[in-house]
């Protein structure tokens, strides 16, 4: 996204009539250090979406819930729920969108309401991210392919699994290997015991999961 | 678990996003669950995978997380026998210790006395040197 595109919606946010409206965050691609997109409060039905769609950009909400899930929710948390729901994350679609950070940033935001976040796996060989999101049990159906064609409507070339969602693209992202960990290890091997200890993580002990109930929206 | 534990379990998945996925498919599903579940949502971790030495910026608790992975799921076992934190190896000194009984050899200063020999008894040799028995073979052919 250029800094003069995201200027047209730093402008419509800030004069249009939709008060309501307004920019939660930015985020940076750690590559070009730039904004890459903007994560706005914004109602789906607020006139201000349409005016941005009519100006290229795409806002990418949240995917929903199954309804028995939402059926279960006390009333904080539907309310946490739908507050998050209005969150759109807004991008640019007449940029070719081909870096991979940014596509984790928005397979991110589809998963969030699940109450968990989202295991990325990196094919370095073809430079492919593919999603795996926690509790993907929860949502609605149709919730992979729709991400699956927000990305294809970007410019990705994305491929849908069972469960999971995998996205190519030719700007190299910056990949971790196991001598890292090794290193990691020589670093932090005293604080080991402590943390695991702290955590529930030693050997033969089932790490302390989180009932449903607990889970934050 | 403290708000500093959840965000430390954000930055671990940050690292494991960029993670090779080969490695990533190592760990078990449910420590996987732990941490999707665990971790600080709004926390937003400041991690330039750019930097050679990025391992730094991460909190003690991350480091640490990453380290309990590379031993219990990362590491062959191979490597795992080289992989010993500190108090493991006191723990395994202890035990060598304990099993062989050196301690043992340092306390008891048992003195072994070596009984003298008193007579010299005429010792048989049985065994033939090596030409001998050559010979005695190429012998027995012509007998």
């Amino acid at each position: 996204m250029k800094e003069d595109r995201l200027s047209i919606v730093y402008d419509m946010l800030n004069n249009h009539e939709d008060t309501k409206s307004e920019l939660v965050s930015y985020n940076i691609d750690p590559s070009s250090k730039r904004q890459c997109a903007l994560n706005v409060k914004l109602s789906k039905d607020s006139p201000l979406l349409h005016e941005l769609e009519s100006q290229g950009f795409k806002a990418i909400y949240p995917a929903e819930l199954a309804d028995e899930e939402i059926a279960r929710m006390n009333e904080d948390q539907r309310f946490m729920y739908e507050l998050n729901s209005q969150h759109a994350l807004l991008v640019d679609s007449k940029e070719p969108h081909l870096s991979l950070n940014l596509a984790g940033q928005i397979a991110s935001h589809v998963y969030s309401n699940s109450g968990a976040g989202v295991l990325d796996g990196l094919n370095t060989k073809d430079n492919t991210l593919t999603f795996f999101p926690g509790c993907s049990s929860r949502f609605k159906e149709g919730t992979h392919e729709n991400l699956q064609a927000t990305l294809t409507a970007l410019g990705y070339k994305a491929d849908l699994d069972k469960d999971s969602v995998t996205v190519q693209s030719n700007i190299p992202y910056p990949s971790v290997n196991k001598s890292k960990f090794a290193k990691i290890f020589e670093m932090a091997k005293d604080k080991i015991h402590s943390v695991a200890e702290k955590l529930g993580l030693h050997k033969n002990k089932e790490p302390k999961v989180k009932q449903d109930d607990d889970l934050a929206i | 678990m403290d708000d500093n534990y959840r965000q430390a379990l954000t930055e671990v998945l940050e690292v494991l996003n960029h993670t090779e996925k080969e490695l990533v498919e190592k760990l078990p599903q449910d420590f996987v669950t732990f941490l999707l579940q665990n971790l600080d949502r709004k926390y937003v971790p400041d991690i330039d995978f750019s930097l050679d030495n990025w391992e730094t910026s991460l909190k003690e608790e991350a480091q640490a997380i990453l380290a309990h992975i590379y031993k219990e799921f990362l590491a062959t076992e191979q490597e795992k026998s080289t992989l010993l934190t500190d108090e493991e190896l006191v723990q395994k000194g202890e035990e060598m210790l304990k099993k062989y009984g050196v301690e043992d050899l340092f306390q008891k200063n048992e003195t072994k006395t070596i009984e003298p020999i008193t007579e010299n008894v005429p010792v048989e040799i049985k065994s033939s040197p090596w030409y001998k028995k050559i010979f005695q073979k190429i012998a027995n052919i012509f007998k």
